[in-house]
């Protein structure tokens, strides 16, 4: 093969069989995933800042890197998502469990450019269980683990709430989930009703005789923000991201949440969010953690820029 | 100046146009998340929104879409059915089969229930809230789905799917029927390595009208044993309810 006078002659069998091992590498190396869903994926800057970027030299001064240096100091990225009990009463609508099917095809699709909430592997075990491992900024393995809960049992509420034994046990797991997440977790985000700033709500809703949801009842007892602060107030000192995305969530619990710990992160909605949009700002707000993404990419995935879709505050720090 | 009065014409009609537009979608941003007396005042300006159908036809390809789909859904369009089964087959998040949904009726059922049939046993199948949707609607309306499709759906879907599967299940056997087919799906969560399906196996079990109660007092000997102490509980609870 090889005259020692001219390159060596390779006969078509190496071309094919280095073309197998690089099939084979390939297939090993991108392991099939569903393709990502296209209509909820976040905007992704056209100039993505993120810790990755910032030098070593530059990293003790940085609050963006050093926000994450701590998120990540224990090698673990803590994630609770809780899809609140979503009903459209006085229809018997529930929607909780769709919108959470719709972020678990996102977490199990293919990553892409720019987009972190993706490529997880679920627990064989556990079905709300999801996770991957990343490298952080200051190149540690990071165990990136995300718990997603949805608080409904089924899609019609006249039924969870007279038929199905399961409801109350589920409607508890979603609480606690939430409450425990807000006392130990990293994340913390809601996805569900503010119930006039009563909430956050896992349970079939207060009702008046008419079928519509019992506002004042809500508003006089605020049942789920009274645990949500208590929740809050009872940490240990440790900084997390807490996101609300419900209805005009800024002006209802803003203040209130922000009060319990000034170090923590908020992600809230200014305005009437319909659920589409709350949810893109989720999986924005999820992919911009793990991504680990600085102030105005953090602002561009979770549209709290010029879209004002959302409100951020404290989170990465200026 | 007659070139300047016909150009001002223009400007005028196509901000009246521009109007109309931001005009629907003002009130269907109040379909939800507002008061009833706002939605129901939502709902009569926008029965009275010229050319409405025309508007929502294009709004479908836009970014404007959900709440399109909302509106229609609402107002109960059915003329804009064979839009939302066109846009469904593209449908990532199940919305337009909400809608559809919202559309069905007597004469439409058997076109639909077909659809969402073929969709959902489709290879490709639709996307995971979709597959839900269908399912969830097919155990709603009783559509009776045949052993052995069922027995694909559960075999080969993801956790998501077979929760459905078992939801569906639970409520055919609530209505009595095809006990011994629907059975089945309770006793393969019961096994399932999720301890949520086995949960929610032993809550449906709970819930069985109390002639199909007897035979799971034999079937419940093994989960007593669970690994998982909240499954172990429920499982005796179950258990012990039934005697």
């Amino acid at each position: 093969m090889f005259d020692g006078k001219k390159f060596p002659r390779l006969s078509w069998h190496w071309f094919a069989v280095a073309a197998l091992m690089v099939a084979v590498l390939f297939f090993f190396r991108n392991p099939k995933r569903p393709p990502t869903p296209e209509t909820l994926l976040p905007p992704v800057p056209s100039e993505l800042e993120t810790a990755y970027g910032i030098s070593k030299a530059e990293r003790a001064a940085s609050p963006c890197f050093q926000t994450y240096e701590e998120l990540l100091s224990d090698g673990v990225l803590d994630v609770r998502i809780v899809f609140g009990y979503k009903d459209a009463r006085p229809a018997r609508y529930v929607g909780d469990r769709y919108e959470r099917a719709i972020l678990v095809e996102y977490l199990l699709g293919e990553c892409r450019a720019g987009f972190f909430a993706c490529g997880f592997d679920r627990d064989a075990e556990d079905a709300d269980l999801f996770r991957k491992t990343v490298r952080a900024a200051n190149g540690a393995k990071v165990l990136v683990r995300v718990r997603v809960a949805a608080s409904s049992v089924g899609p019609d509420d006249e039924e969870n709430r007279e038929r199905d034994a399961s409801q109350p046990q589920q409607s508890a797991y979603a609480e606690r989930v939430f409450l425990d997440g807000l006392k130990v977790a990293d994340v913390v985000f809601y996805d569900g009703h503010s119930r006039d700033g009563g909430g956050p709500d896992f349970e079939p809703p207060q009702m008046l005789k008419d079928d519509h949801v019992n506002y004042y009842w809500y508003v006089l007892r605020t049942p789920g923000l009274s645990k949500t602060v208590d929740a809050l107030k009872a940490d240990s000192g440790k900084r997390r991201l807490v996101g609300v995305f419900s209805c005009v969530s800024d002006k209802h619990f803003s203040d209130v949440l922000l009060a319990t710990k000034k170090k923590n992160g908020l992600i809230t909605s200014p305005n009437l969010i319909y659920y589409t949009e709350a949810l893109r700002n989720l999986i924005g707000g999820l992919s911009a953690t793990i991504g680990q993404f600085c102030k105005h990419s953090f602002a561009a995935a979770v549209r709290a820029d010029e879209s004002r879709s959302s409100r951020l505050e404290n989170f990465p720090a200026n | 100046m007659r070139n300047l009065v016909f150009f001002l014409l223009i400007v005028v009609a196509a901000k009246a146009g521009a109007a109309e537009t931001a005009e629907w979608l003002r009130h269907a941003e109040r379909l939800t998340g507002e008061s009833e007396a706002v939605r129901e005042r939502a709902i009569r300006r926008l029965k009275n929104v010229p050319g409405l159908e025309g508007q929502l036809t294009i709004a479908l390809t836009g970014p404007d879409r959900f709440l399109a789909v909302d509106v229609i859904a609402t107002l109960k369009l059915k003329n804009l059915l064979p839009l939302l089964i066109d846009l469904s087959r593209i449908d990532d998040t199940g919305t337009t089969y909400l809608a559809m949904n919202a559309l069905m009726d007597k004469d439409n059922a058997p076109l639909l229930t077909k659809l969402y049939k073929d969709r959902l046993l489709a290879n490709p199948p639709p996307a995971l809230a979709a597959r839900m949707v269908i399912i969830d609607t097919f155990g709603r309306i009783g559509f009776q789905l045949a052993a052995q499709e069922l027995n694909q759906l559960y075999s080969r879907g993801i956790y998501e799917v077979k929760s459905a599967v078992v939801a569906y299940a639970r409520l055919r056997l609530r209505a009595g029927v095809g006990i011994e087919a629907h059975s089945e799906f309770l006793k393969a969560a019961l096994k399932s390595p999720y301890q949520q399906l086995r949960l929610q196996a032993l809550y449906a079990i709970k819930d069985l009208p109390s002639a199909q109660q007897s035979p799971w007092r034999e079937r419940l000997e093994t989960c007593v044993g669970d690994r998982q102490e909240k499954v172990r509980e429920l499982c005796l609870t179950v258990r012990n309810s039934l005697d």
